[in-house]
């Protein structure tokens, strides 16, 4: 369960051009959640978004992850945080051009000190559910956005993390292929457990989750 | 006051006499780099380096100071160049500035070089941040766990200097022993030695190092093969890490009298490493000892046409699985003293999944100039 209590950001505080970005946040997230943060461009659903996975600090407020807070943590522990219970999944893939399909999604898992066999068992499971299972030694340039996509999907759930951040994963994909990573992921949702929350003003996302968090200029409505 | 007044006076002369030498060199690369969905990024890499020598009698001390500056956004913000920044000095303290990323670039300044030292004809020591040459290897140097250079880069030996001190004692006329110790990123120290005898027939050299992750344990050879004029050279490690591996090279090379100069170099690796492995392992003192093939053989060819157009051809072939290669040709035009221009490209050639296949190919011109 992940927990926020009167959560403040700013951008470019005390300076004229200040932005306050998340104003007084308090928001629970059960576990195994399928959520999405809606709301305009420049409303904070980023911004939260990267709060709740510890790549950003905020100015106030408290974030816990189950009982634990994550404001008050170190850099190291705020990265050993993401390493091991966060997957995420970005708009530009991020996959590692160098790497093979299998070593992309099989890469969290051997920094975590997985086996080898460990990795290519689970590597050939997710392939198979997000149909790259034909693809696994092709690399990364070869591959359309869609299948991109998937292999960034299927690189965050690979070493189940108890949640997935999920910044505009469709925003580079057709109709078509946004519909087929939307019902993968949710398939994986449900068979994984996995909280997924989603930050996107994309209307397919809207009608595939089960929660809606609207918000509008930082703050949720 | 008047204490400080004789101190001056009394170091003032020895100042004078002291000899101080400087040069400014700027280096300017434009490079051109074919990614592999059919994209070509343009960018342009510019050091400015100053070299500063002071030498007192037996004593001397070097300062090697850079300015970086890449432009071309389309590379500072692709993934090449944050792995670029990703990759730090191994020193207990920063060498360089942090990136300053502005519109259409990025720039920051380094400590290259920052060192003093003794030398006379039994001794020579060095303290600061230093550059530490193991191994007798051209083309590779796997006893190298200090700061090996980068075969593939664009410019192999623009390495990353150790904070360390290093000791080398002459015990007679054909042997010396070398000490060296560096302390590390995460504090924890490295400490290698070396003895090296030069014999009527060969030189001859072991090595041993040991740091907190890695323990090896080296030779390396040297020797004129009869009156042929050839140079055959060996060195090799054991390696012992979180693995452990025999790393070793075996070469050759032969200056003919019109000009040409050959290398030809084997390197052989009892163990090969996924580019995941090297990827999860950039801070490790074997990074580059982390390659991905058993075997791989280099040839250089170097002519010389007249005393302005110099040429080299390096050629390294991948004997994987599936095999690949490593092509870099150049042209180096010597205008004068001060400036040169060296046209180059390092093609990888191979099946897209191959080792050097999946890299990007690079075509690049660089010019520099000094005062």
């Amino acid at each position: 369960m992940i927990k926020l209590q009167n959560v403040n950001k700013y951008f470019y505080k005390d300076e004229p051009r200040e932005v306050h970005a998340l104003r007084d946040i308090n928001l629970t997230i059960e576990d195994g959640e399928f959520s999405l943060f809606s709301g305009p461009s420049g409303c904070g659903k980023t911004t939260l978004l990267n709060a709740i996975g510890a790549l950003d600090s905020v100015d106030s407020g408290h974030i816990f992850l189950d009982e634990r807070e994550i404001t008050t943590l170190g850099e190291d522990a705020r990265t050993s945080l993401r390493l091991k219970e966060m997957g995420f999944i970005f708009q530009a893939y991020n996959l590692v051009p160098v790497l093979s399909v299998e070593e992309n999604i099989g890469f969290i898992m051997k920094l975590q000190g997985f086996s080898d066999g460990e990795i290519t068992q689970r590597v050939l499971e997710l392939a198979c559910i997000l149909e790259i299972d034909k693809l696994l030694k092709s690399l990364p340039n070869s591959l359309s956005g869609g299948q991109q996509q998937r292999v960034a999907v299927a690189r965050a759930v690979a070493a189940k993390p108890k949640i997935i951040l999920a910044d505009e994963p469709t925003a580079n994909l057709d109709s078509a292929n946004s519909k087929k990573l939307m019902d993968m992921m949710r398939e994986l949702n449900e068979k994984e457990g996995i909280s997924i929350l989603f930050a996107s003003h994309d209307e397919l996302i809207r009608d595939s989750v089960r929660r809606v968090i609207k918000m509008n200029d930082g703050a949720l409505v | 006051m008047f204490k400080n007044l004789v101190l001056l006076l009394l170091t003032l002369p020895n100042v004078l006499m002291a000899d101080f030498e400087y040069r400014v060199e700027n280096t300017n690369i434009s490079i051109s780099q074919d990614v592999k969905n059919d994209k070509t990024l343009f960018y342009n890499y510019d050091r400015l380096r100053f070299r500063g020598d002071y030498t007192e009698g037996a004593f001397f001390s070097t300062i090697i100071a850079d300015g970086v500056n890449y432009y071309g956004n389309e590379y500072t913000e692709s993934a090449d160049f944050e792995y670029l920044k990703s990759v730090k000095s191994d020193t207990p303290f920063s060498t360089g500035s942090n990136h300053h990323d502005y519109n259409g670039g990025s720039a920051y300044v380094k400590v290259y070089r920052l060192y003093a030292g003794y030398e006379d004809e039994k001794n020579r020591a060095l303290a600061g941040l230093i550059n530490i040459s193991m191994g007798v290897g051209r083309i590779w140097n796997p006893t190298n766990l200090f700061n090996p250079k980068n075969t593939y880069a664009l410019e192999p030996d623009e390495v990353f200097g150790v904070a360390g001190v290093s000791y080398t004692r002459h015990v007679n006329d054909t042997s010396s022993l070398t000490v060296v110790a560096s302390q590390r990123a995460d504090d924890t120290f490295k400490y290698a030695g070396r003895y090296k005898s030069f014999l009527e027939f060969a030189d001859i050299g072991i090595s041993m190092l040991s740091s907190n992750e890695t323990e090896m344990l080296g030779y390396e050879i040297e020797a004129n093969l009869l009156d042929t004029g050839i140079e055959l050279r060996s060195e090799g490690a054991y390696i012992k890490n979180d693995t452990e591996f025999f790393q070793g090279i075996l070469g050759a090379d032969y200056g003919f009298v019109n000009g040409v100069t050959i290398i030809a170099e084997v390197l052989y690796s009892s163990k090969k490493f996924s580019f995941a492995e090297q990827l999860l392992n950039i801070d490790s003192d074997i990074f580059q000892n982390l390659v991905h093939s058993n075997l791989y053989t280099a040839l250089s060819l170097s002519y010389s046409f007249n005393i302005f157009l110099d040429s080299s051809l390096l050629y390294i072939e991948s004997f994987n699985n599936d095999n690949s290669r490593f092509i870099s040709p150049s042209l180096t035009y010597t205008l004068n003293d001060y400036n040169a221009f060296v046209l180059s490209a390092m093609i990888q050639d191979g099946s897209a999944q191959s080792e050097f296949g999946r890299l990007d190919n690079s075509y690049f011109l660089k010019w520099s100039f000094s005062f």
